[in-house]
């Protein structure tokens, strides 16, 4: 009977984030952090210092070519500078830091003193020596297959106030919690760069605040908060009007995308407070009634993190880094956490996809696609090896929002055949895709 | 830089642990089974219509095809192991499709010869569920239309039954003596199935209840019915208004035998109906169109299963009819 039932009832569409705490809760320092130094396709850091040696938070670490610097977030030794793997399933050199409780360096110690909003070259400048994300947000260079190339000029900034994740709520956090700082940092934009077009996407029910404070600053977009309208890609592309290719960066077309929790670290590099150490995140799904937004040191285990609020990991069967759609589920408790927004905990048993399953052509993954690829034949024809014919279905568009896979009724592993596809066009070595080449 | 050392990463806490995946976390659907499942709860009404009517003897072929059905599923999966495993309940949907639309005195060797002409060359032959590029229950029932005519008659099924109407199928009727046919029937009595038709599938009322369920959830999309009625509506309009002598009123085409159990459980199977929403648009128009025009102008009765799969075939060819990928390169 209740079988039955439960073929009547349609499955809720994501399970539901029914309330939050707004409190920022700080992390505290753990016994060691692990730094990862290469961020493929974005940068790759250089250690500047040696195993043994003892480090003060705040101090750099690493330098990439460019002169991006990665910091120590706490104060300790130097253990070893091995490797990796990152959240994103990334093998990266890293550097090991066991905490020692030494004193942290004096802002006075990192940086001298604020730079002018006006000043462009010395703004790059700070915003590298503070790691704050520089290389794919303003600054005119970059390396690309160990060339330097000269990179448009940015004509558009698009400042995510919404994460595409619906789990992930630090950017709507810091946007009502430091509205003025984001104000003012909106403003030293629009002075670096007096051209470009300023866009600041807002969640719809903080409509009130955003208007009263950003209005004049910004374009304001509001996003409902629906996973399938908040997909970054796509938000881009209706704002600017234009489609970037999933497999082109955003910087290479002179659009820069950042977050406000980013906007907030640039007024405190340009006013020379800190350099980019600590990170927030959101911690939400089963066995938490409310999901918690942390800050923490970069570099602290995901262990760790859970630990600050009480939990642990070997109480969950999957704990995901980044929201259920596009992050990614960790085998190992001390995988380093980085740059991730989110963490995402499953407790139930759930199959991430039934791998004999044989599609039915129901279609539900193309009807849903928001790129109108026809999923429905690609899958098939990417399991059965025929990557010539894929081809002209053009997998390359799929930016891996993961809604086909999220539909399928027969839980096929759909998101995880594209991307081998896309793989497989790219490093394989039956076919070597060069951007915009022929095959 | 400096030589670094490759480590092993920590043995993972939990062998759990190793369950290490990407894309989407959460899953609307949980196998194919619960949209069979889904799709046999819908032929609960019509089911239960049928047993009401006739009795024992609707549930005898049901059975018998279900029985018959996965027995045939079972053989072939020891023989040849493939992905379509019968636990997935299609050949139990696929049985009471075909049962539907049986005589309600079909012998159990037709049934039998039926099940195996649905699983083995329908479905297993091409690769299981979801290769099949013709519905199975409505190949067996070409097939068995064609083997044994005579068996296949439904109106010599029904003839023990006292109902106060006109005991022949109402379309062999309408094709026998002309619109003037339409007379003899009330469309009340064939809304409620008080007509000669298959074990269920003349059940219109109880067929559409189940259609508009699978509907509510999505199973099958409004298109392809809406189509296959408005299809069905204009070229019964037209035809009637031009041989006004020939054709019969679109709602005598709309309402008697299994016309709408077609529109709503045989055209819109997964596997043969195109995925787009425009081409399934189409697809039930082009079918509302052909079974017209089988039902007038060919020596068949009731076309339903030449129509299903002469549209089945175009399938494929409709599903061409594609919104552009957006940002496709040009490689």
């Amino acid at each position: 009977m209740q079988g039955l039932l439960k073929l009547l009832k349609k499955k809720p569409m994501l399970p539901s984030l029914s309330s939050h705490d707004p409190v920022i809760r700080q992390v505290e320092d753990p016994d060691h952090v692990v730094i990862p130094l290469d961020y493929p396709g974005l940068v790759r850091y250089l250690p500047t210092v040696e195993a043994g040696e003892s480090v003060r938070r705040g101090q750099v670490i690493g330098k990439s070519r460019l002169g991006n610097c990665t910091f120590a977030s706490i104060s300790g030794k130097v253990k070893e500078i091995t490797t990796v793997w990152t959240a994103q399933s990334v093998h990266s050199p890293a550097i090991v830091i066991e905490n020692n409780g030494g004193q942290p360096m004096a802002p006075e110690e990192i940086f001298d003193g604020p730079v002018r909003s006006d000043d462009k070259v010395a703004v790059v400048a700070r915003m590298r020596e503070a790691g704050v994300n520089p290389p794919w947000t303003f600054s005119g260079r970059d390396y690309k297959d160990g060339e330097i190339e000269d990179l448009p000029s940015v004509k558009t900034v698009i400042i995510t106030g919404v994460r595409q994740e619906t789990t992930i709520l630090t950017s709507q956090l810091l946007l009502e919690q430091h509205a003025d700082k984001v104000a003012d940092g909106l403003k030293r934009i629009n002075t670096l760069l007096p051209e470009a077009r300023i866009w600041l996407t807002v969640p719809d029910h903080l409509q009130s605040l955003a208007e009263s404070k950003f209005s004049g600053l910004a374009e304001l977009a509001f996003l409902p908060s629906k996973y399938p309208a908040r997909i970054e890609r796509e938000v881009v592309t209706r704002l600017l009007g234009r489609r970037i290719p999933s497999r082109e960066s955003y910087r290479s077309h002179g659009i820069a995308v950042m977050d406000v929790e980013y906007v907030l670290a640039t007024v405190d590099a340009m006013d020379g407070l800190s350099p980019f150490i600590q990170k927030c995140l959101t911690i939400s799904g089963a066995g938490l009634e409310k999901a918690v937004t942390v800050r923490f040191p970069l570099g602290s285990s995901l262990k760790h993190i859970l630990a600050s609020q009480g939990l642990k990991v070997s109480d969950y069967t999957r704990p995901v880094v980044g929201g259920p759609m596009m992050g990614f589920a960790q085998y190992s408790e001390l995988t380093p956490i980085t740059y991730n927004n989110g963490i995402f905990l499953i407790a139930e048993d759930v199959a991430p996809f039934d791998a004999i399953a044989p599609c039915i052509f129901c279609g539900r993954c193309t009807r849903v696609c928001p790129v109108n690829i026809q999923v429905h034949m690609l899958n098939r024809k990417i399991e059965f090896g025929q990557l010539e014919s894929a081809m002209e279905l053009h997998p390359e568009a799929c930016h891996e929002c993961g809604l086909c896979g999220l539909v399928c009724p027969a839980e096929r592993p759909i998101v995880q055949l594209l991307h081998f596809c896309n793989h497989e066009m790219t490093h394989g070595e039956r076919f070597n895709w060069t951007d915009g080449g022929n095959p | 830089m400096k030589e670094l050392k490759i480590v092993q990463q920590p043995t993972p806490t939990d062998a759990r642990m190793l369950d290490v995946a990407v894309g989407p976390h959460y899953r609307l659907g949980s196998g194919i089974a619960e949209i069979n499942q889904r799709w046999v709860v819908a032929l609960f009404p019509a089911m239960a219509a049928s047993v009401y009517t006739f009795g024992p003897a609707a549930l005898r072929i049901f059975g018998l095809c279900i029985f018959f059905a996965v027995a045939f599923d079972l053989v072939a999966e020891k023989l040849a192991p493939s992905r379509d495993l019968t636990s997935n309940w299609s050949s139990v949907l696929l049985a009471l499709l075909l049962a539907f639309m049986l005589p309600l005195n079909a012998p159990w060797w037709l049934m039998l010869m039926g099940c195996f002409f649905m699983v083995i060359v329908g479905k297993k032959i091409f690769g299981g569920v979801g290769s099949y590029p013709a519905q199975p229950a409505v190949l067996s029932l070409a097939i068995l239309q064609l083997s044994w005519p005579a068996r296949m008659d439904n109106t010599a099924a029904l003839k023990d039954m006292d109902w106060q109407v006109t005991m022949v199928e109402p379309l062999r009727l309408l094709k026998s003596m002309g619109v003037s046919a339409e007379s003899h029937y009330e469309w009340f009595d064939l809304l409620l199935g008080r007509q000669v038709a298959g074990t269920a599938d003349g059940m219109v009322l109880f067929v559409l209840i189940g259609g508009l369920f699978l509907l509510m959830l999505r199973e099958i999309q409004w298109q392809l019915p809406a189509g296959f009625i408005i299809g069905l509506l204009t070229t019964a309009t037209l035809l009637h208004l031009v041989h006004p002598e020939t054709f019969a009123s679109p709602m005598f085409y709309l309402l008697s035998g299994g016309t709408l159990f077609m529109g709503f459980f045989l055209l819109t199977d997964h596997t043969t109906s195109p995925v787009n929403r425009l081409p399934m648009f189409l697809f039930g128009l082009l079918a509302g169109v052909l079974l017209i025009l089988i039902r007038g102008y060919s020596n068949h009765a009731d076309g339903i299963a030449y129509a299903v799969l002469l549209v089945n075939l175009c399938s494929p060819l409709m599903d061409m009819i594609r919104a552009k990928v957006k940002g496709a390169e040009n490689v």
